[in-house]
């Protein structure tokens, strides 16, 4: 794991009054997204969220669909062993990251820990959307370098968050009066964002804003993170 | 040796949840009487609406509470019989007091609970089963949606709607 420092960061989607400014506590998180390789290991000590026994409460139908049987057979190991676990749940990722005794990163976490108001990071992204493939099959251990040694956070996946719920584009959006009334109209919500034009930023809300806790994709995998 | 296989029978059904049961957590919740339960007890023969709230709530929750009012007021009286409201808190500072508080504001009857739980994590997964959003914006105060749920007595979702005013199209769905 890499240690992530601390620091301010404001949210992408700020709300609260007077404190757009969030304080991350330092943190340790995973060089990489989880890999099949990992995930097998996981299902073998926990039976219960392999793909014929998850309840479906917990997962859709397509949670591991990439995976032939219920564990990885050493062919597959050897293929897919060391590319991201995706086509989990965020109720799967986030009893994985419980049995390292670690948890899933908060959205304000991960956007501090992936760095990305930076430029370069925006560029990145746009171009990986521009060109969207069906799936990821790149070795974590070769995913590009970003800031604090974290490998892979643009770029490849997307990645599950603890409190992916908490993207609200409208209902009772209370945070301030003006946001309830950006909330009215198409576009609204660029007014409350810090930078409207980081469109990677807008992706990743709006993605997270479509997500429920039993959803699988096959573009979507995570990794975890310790309290220091 | 048949009434065996009866009572053997009769385990295995009532056992057996639906995999897609609500009823398959295990988060425990102490209601605004101060009795706790584990998720998986509140299961009887009654089907639930649920929503999710703060005490706190400055607007749209007290609102959340009359719409799901009406929608019992527009029930039979057979309806009536057949169904409990069940109000879990996301806010988990939320104290028995307050929700007890809510309940007599209200003047609910003993088919109304509220529940609390001090674990944010069981309040995220509830909330993630449900498909419930909610976000904290500082001490005591969340933004949240107001979707009203009905189970149905095996705990499965049969039923949702998006703006708590339109609970009463839930009654529909209760037979």
């Amino acid at each position: 794991m890499q240690v992530v420092p601390s620091g301010n960061y404001i949210p992408f989607l700020s709300s609260g009054e007077n404190k757009p400014k969030v304080q991350i506590k330092s943190f340790k998180m995973d060089q990489t997204p989880v890999t099949n390789f990992e995930f097998n290991q996981f299902l073998k000590a926990n039976p219960k969220w392999r793909k014929t026994k998850v309840l479906s409460l917990f997962a859709d139908q397509n949670y591991l669909k990439h995976w032939k049987h219920d564990l990885l057979s050493e062919g597959e190991i050897k293929k897919i062993g060391d590319s991201p676990v995706v086509n989990v749940s965020w109720f799967a990722a986030r009893a994985f990251c419980h049995a390292q005794q670690g948890r899933l990163a908060s959205i304000n976490e991960w956007e501090f820990a992936a760095d990305s108001d930076n430029p370069k990071n925006i560029q990145k992204i746009l171009r990986w959307y521009g060109k969207i493939k069906k799936n990821q099959s790149t070795p974590v251990k070769k995913m590009s370098l970003g800031k604090y040694g974290l490998r892979g956070m643009h770029g490849y996946i997307w990645e599950w968050v603890n409190d992916y719920n908490s993207v609200l584009i409208t209902n009772d959006s209370r945070s301030t009066s003006s946001d309830k009334m950006n909330g009215l109209f198409c576009g609204g919500g660029s007014l409350g964002s810090k930078d409207a034009s980081n469109y990677a930023s807008f992706m990743r809300y709006a993605f997270r804003s479509g997500l429920d806790g039993k959803y699988t994709y096959s573009l979507l995998g995570f990794r975890c993170i310790k309290n220091m | 040796m048949k009434l065996l296989l009866l009572v053997v029978m009769f385990f295995l059904v009532s056992f057996t949840l639906p995999h897609s049961s609500l009823f398959n957590l295990s988060s425990v919740w102490e209601d605004h009487n101060g009795e706790k339960h584990n998720f998986s007890e509140i299961r009887n023969d009654k089907y639930k609406i649920i929503t999710m709230i703060f005490t706190s709530c400055p607007a749209a929750c007290p609102l959340m509470v009359s719409h799901v009012k009406k929608l019992d007021m527009s029930l039979s009286k057979e309806q009536k019989e057949k169904v409990e409201y069940l109000f879990f808190s996301i806010d988990p500072l939320d104290k028995k007091e307050t929700l007890a508080a809510f309940h007599k504001k209200f003047s609910l009857d003993a088919r109304f609970i509220f529940f609390r739980n001090k674990n944010e994590a069981s309040i995220l997964e509830l909330a993630a089963v449900l498909g419930f959003k909610y976000k904290k914006i500082e001490k005591n105060l969340y933004s949240h949606g107001t979707d009203v749920y009905l189970l149905n007595p095996e705990g499965e979702i049969i039923k949702q709607v998006k703006e708590s005013f339109n609970a009463i199209e839930l009654g529909k769905k209760i037979p």
